[in-house]
């Protein structure tokens, strides 16, 4: 993934003769995204209690802002855990899936792309097909029906949610690819007789790779909101680990006398996706000439 | 034209045919098939005579006709809670999913529509800033987070609209503006980016410099050729209208397909699940078959080109 960000920011950068200053908007979005991240990756160290401990004489606590103790700063939710720590190991989760997940959706769409551009005939059909498929059939209810079936775990979700968006990335990295082959450095290559795979991976990836990056950032609200939306439904990941949408899922329950319990991470996920939204918007009018001045 | 409807319509079939090897695949993955299509405890010898009522006894190839032609006749087993044909379930269950779905997308395009052509016409305008921004709202907004904020506010706060339940308009309310929301913020940004493409183009500064009014060069000559790219943006998110529907109606306990959807999982209810499943899929590739087909109609171009080749 390193290495894909480098590529992002350089090929982001390169119409430098017009180069504009970042939109106060997208750095903030930026630095909340940075924030959330460095939240979750510190769960363990800063969350001021465990996400599983629980405090019975302490139920329901209301937050600092509503009078609560500074014991629990976001109050505690139905069985007296402090919501403060579930949200930062939350995050955690959610966060983890999530990245694992895009990253994971990003390699296998783009793989198939690059062979369906490459091979052509029946693997160029094969993948198109499957892309049909997908596009059949919402990921949310693909994920439901499999985990009805198949049954949960971390590994199975991970896998459910990378592919909402695979088919994105194949189509696109296939129309790139195409386009690529049609232009003069490729057919250069062709001529002093570079092996197809040292053309694909050295050549032609890099200079697709901005498209797909910013179609990944694109992809990932959704992605976000696919795994909070099945943990919501109590069907992603189980107690007592704890993701931001199981935390919502819980909490709905709850609405009447402690409205905290949901929309605290209701919140994170919202701001999350939105910073995410904007960050991703931002990209693709850099990086798309056609769509520069939309 | 011909061609065009026969091309689309096999790549539909065989989409279909894929989905219903995938559900077949997956059914088998998750062990033996007597524990998805019979309901709760049955006497071996039960088991044993349904096993051969179903074919199960045979080889695999022929599970798979037999499954295929058992699908095209609407038949996926008992549901597992009450014993009830799979299918009846579902379609007892379609009117009320319709009506929901109908009112978001009714509601997705008064507000998107309008508000994605405003902005296009007032660009980089403060009109087209406020429109925009207020969109990447709607459209970042989890849809399960909106409607328990809802919920919060209009039924549990203010008291004015009921939180759950199914019959009056009321209750229609809360969760088509759930759903709908998300919907409306993605095509008034669709529409937007649609309307400058064609505000750009040569035929609009020809109908300009006939010296059209305003109003009739949008009436005549930018809306209708707008409107082709959003059909088909409509048609591709059908998907999300229908994953947003099992959300909402579960959010706001309204008698769907989604409901059920997520209750069948709950419960293991194999048979209903891939019921919906297979329902699902067809809504959406029938939709698409018609938004391709719908070209021919809107657009003459389409038409033409085709017509040449035949």
């Amino acid at each position: 993934m390193a290495n894909a960000s480098d590529l992002m920011t350089s090929s982001a950068s390169l119409p430098r003769q017009r180069r504009r200053a970042v939109p106060v908007v997208v750095v903030t979005s930026a630095a909340v995204l940075a924030l959330i991240a460095l939240a979750g990756l510190l769960a363990p160290w800063i969350a001021p209690h465990g996400y599983a401990e629980q405090d019975l004489l302490n139920r329901l606590a209301p937050p600092v802002f509503l009078d609560g103790s500074w014991d629990y700063p976001l109050g505690t939710d139905n069985l007296g855990r402090d919501l403060l720590s579930r949200l930062l190991y939350g995050i955690r989760t959610s966060v983890l899936i999530a990245l694992t997940a895009t990253v994971l959706g990003f390699v296998f769409g783009t793989t198939l792309g690059f062979l369906a551009a490459l091979r052509r005939g029946v693997v160029e059909e094969g993948v198109m097909m499957l892309a049909d498929v997908q596009a059949a059939i919402p990921t949310l209810i693909l994920a439901l029906a499999v985990l009805a079936f198949v049954g949960n775990s971390l590994g199975i979700l991970i896998v459910l949610v990378a592919l909402d968006g695979w088919e994105r990335y194949a189509r696109l990295a296939r129309a790139q690819v195409l386009a690529a082959k049609e232009s003069g450095y490729v057919a250069a290559m062709q001529v002093i007789g570079a092996p197809g795979w040292r053309l694909a991976l050295v050549h032609i990836l890099p200079n697709v790779l901005g498209a797909l990056v910013v179609q990944a950032t694109l992809n990932f609200p959704g992605t976000i909101m696919l795994e909070t939306a099945l943990s919501f439904f109590g069907l992603g990941v189980q107690p007592p680990e704890t993701s931001l949408g199981q935390m919502l899922g819980t909490g709905r329950n709850y609405l009447l006398g402690a409205w905290w319990i949901a929309v605290l991470p209701g919140t994170v996920i919202f701001v999350t996706t939105l910073a995410a939204c904007l960050l991703g918007d931002w990209l693709r009018d850099r990086i798309d000439p056609t769509l520069e001045r939309p | 034209m011909r061609q065009l409807l026969l091309s689309r319509g096999i790549r539909a079939a065989l989409t279909l045919f894929l989905c219903l090897v995938l559900a077949f695949v997956i059914l088998r993955l998750s062990g033996d098939p007597m524990m998805a299509l019979v309901p709760g405890e049955v006497p071996p010898v039960l088991l044993d005579e349904y096993r051969v009522r179903w074919g199960l006894d045979r080889p695999l190839p022929e599970q798979f006709l037999r499954y295929v032609l058992a699908a095209m006749r609407g038949d996926f087993g008992l549901s597992l809670i009450d014993g009830r044909p799979a299918i009846e379930l579902v379609t007892e269950r379609i009117g009320a999913t319709l009506k929901l779905g109908l009112a978001s997308l009714l509601l997705a395009l008064v507000i998107g529509l309008p508000a994605g052509t405003y902005a296009a016409l007032n660009r980089d305008k403060l009109g087209d800033r406020l429109v925009m921004s207020t969109a990447i709202f709607g459209y970042a907004m989890p849809n399960f987070f909106l409607g328990l904020l809802m919920i919060l506010l209009f039924a549990l706060q203010l008291r004015l609209l009921p939180s759950s339940g199914y019959g009056t308009p009321a209750h229609l309310v809360l969760p088509a503006l759930t759903l709908g929301t998300a919907l409306a913020a993605k095509l008034a940004r669709f529409t937007r980016t649609s309307v400058l493409d064609v505000l750009g183009q040569p035929h609009v500064r020809t109908a300009r410099g006939k010296r059209l009014s305003g109003f009739a060069v949008l009436i005549r000559h930018v809306l209708p050729n707008a409107a082709i790219p959003v059909i088909t943006f409509l048609g591709f998110e059908i998907g999300l209208l229908i994953g947003g529907a099992v959300v909402t109606e579960t959010v706001f306990g309204w008698p769907g397909i989604g409901q059920l959807l997520v209750m069948s999982v709950t419960r293991r209810d194999l048979a209903v699940v891939q019921a919906i499943v297979l329902m699902i899929a067809l809504a959406i590739v029938v939709v698409n078959l018609l938004v391709d087909l719908s070209y021919g109609r809107i657009d003459p171009r389409v038409r033409g080109t085709h017509g040449k080749r035949v």
